[in-house]
């Protein structure tokens, strides 16, 4: 994949390219100095989820592509849920870039190949993709989470399934889903909505919904209280 | 809403346009012709708003548009204008570029429009 980032170097326009990963973060990056490792994380975290939510919408997305008055930003999925992110001048050559980036794929036999539609996967995602779906639309916690992605509506609008979807994904990245972890979901949950009076709305909204789950686990930051 | 739909009809004479969606930035619905206007919005006010994120951390200006390509050729374009974002499904087709230059001469006379009656 390194070879990946010198090839697509030479393309006249191109600034440099990363390759980054979801849990990994920034495996490799070509550009330049100024991009610091916290902006390259942040531009990484906010683009894959960009690219998660058309993939959601579009499951035959190749691309997303972002232009601004002096650059312009693309990012594609490769294989194991590596992205390639790529940052240029508005000048770029988008065709010799998309064919270079075809061949390179190929060659990766990446999911993302033209060859054929991607799986219907989302790439931060790392257990197949039904799971989140799953969990939300049978089993035991299916009606605590759907209350909980029903509240969240009223926090943060109509952005709230692909927010809530997200962190789904993340809690089943990150711990073993069921009622006892359910404090992980809602530290995520907290990442994403990055509001602390939001935040502390939407748990008196969930409080209800998840307290006969929690009697032993207990949220964080003694919330537990709160229904008393 | 006589307005909206004035735009409306300017937006689907666009050569390459399919389908579009036009909302406020936290995803309010203002006009669509598309199937599934509610994912739609979601998606369009959410990387709309992301871009501008993106723009502030790589220290660019002006956020123009941006496109998720499909292999359909059916690419779904969001343009943002002022507290809104324009949604465009444009036809298998069209040349992404050229549908980009009509979207952006239209939303430029709008905005001039705006300007000149104050």
């Amino acid at each position: 994949m390194n070879a990946a980032l010198e090839e697509i170097q030479t393309i006249p326009g191109v600034i440099g390219g990363l390759l980054y990963h979801p849990q990994k973060g920034v495996l490799e990056s070509d550009l330049p100095a100024v991009f610091k490792e916290p902006k390259l994380l942040k531009m990484g975290r906010i683009l894959v989820k960009m690219y998660s939510s058309g993939r959601s919408n579009f499951s035959d997305l190749s691309e997303l592509s972002l232009y601004y008055e002096e650059s312009l930003v693309i990012i594609r999925e490769l294989r194991d849920a590596v992205f390639l992110i790529i940052v240029g001048a508005p000048d770029l050559n988008m065709n010799l870039l998309t064919m270079t980036l075809n061949l390179l794929m190929e060659e990766l036999d990446s999911p993302s190949a033209p060859a054929a539609p991607p799986p219907p996967r989302t790439p931060a995602k790392q257990k197949p993709a039904p799971l989140a779906d799953t969990l939300l639309e049978k089993g035991p916690m299916a009606e605590s989470l759907k209350a909980m992605q029903s509240e969240l509506a009223k926090v943060v609008g109509p952005m709230s399934k692909i927010i809530f979807m997200d962190a789904l994904n993340r809690w089943i990245d990150t711990a073993t889903p069921s009622p006892s972890t359910y404090p992980t979901l809602v530290d995520i949950l907290a990442d994403e909505i990055d509001d602390p009076e939001k935040m502390a709305y939407y748990q008196q909204l969930i409080a209800p919904y998840l307290d006969l789950e929690q009697s032993d686990a207990g949220f964080p930051g003694g919330r537990k209280n709160e229904k008393e | 809403m006589a307005n909206l739909e004035a735009f409306a009809q300017r937006v689907l004479k666009i050569e390459g346009v399919e389908q579009f969606i036009f909302i406020r930035n936290d995803g309010h619905i203002l006009i669509h012709n598309v199937e599934n206007p509610q994912s739609l919005s979601a998606l369009a006010a959410f990387t709309g708003l992301s871009g501008e994120a993106i723009r502030t951390v790589i220290g660019t200006t002006y956020f123009k548009h941006l496109s998720f390509s499909r292999h359909s050729k059916e690419n779904f374009l969001i343009f943002p204008l002022d507290n809104y974002f324009l949604g465009i499904l444009q036809h298998a087709e069209a040349y992404t570029p050229d549908v980009v230059q009509r979207v952006n001469r239209l939303i430029q006379a709008i905005t001039r429009s705006k300007a000149a009656s104050g």
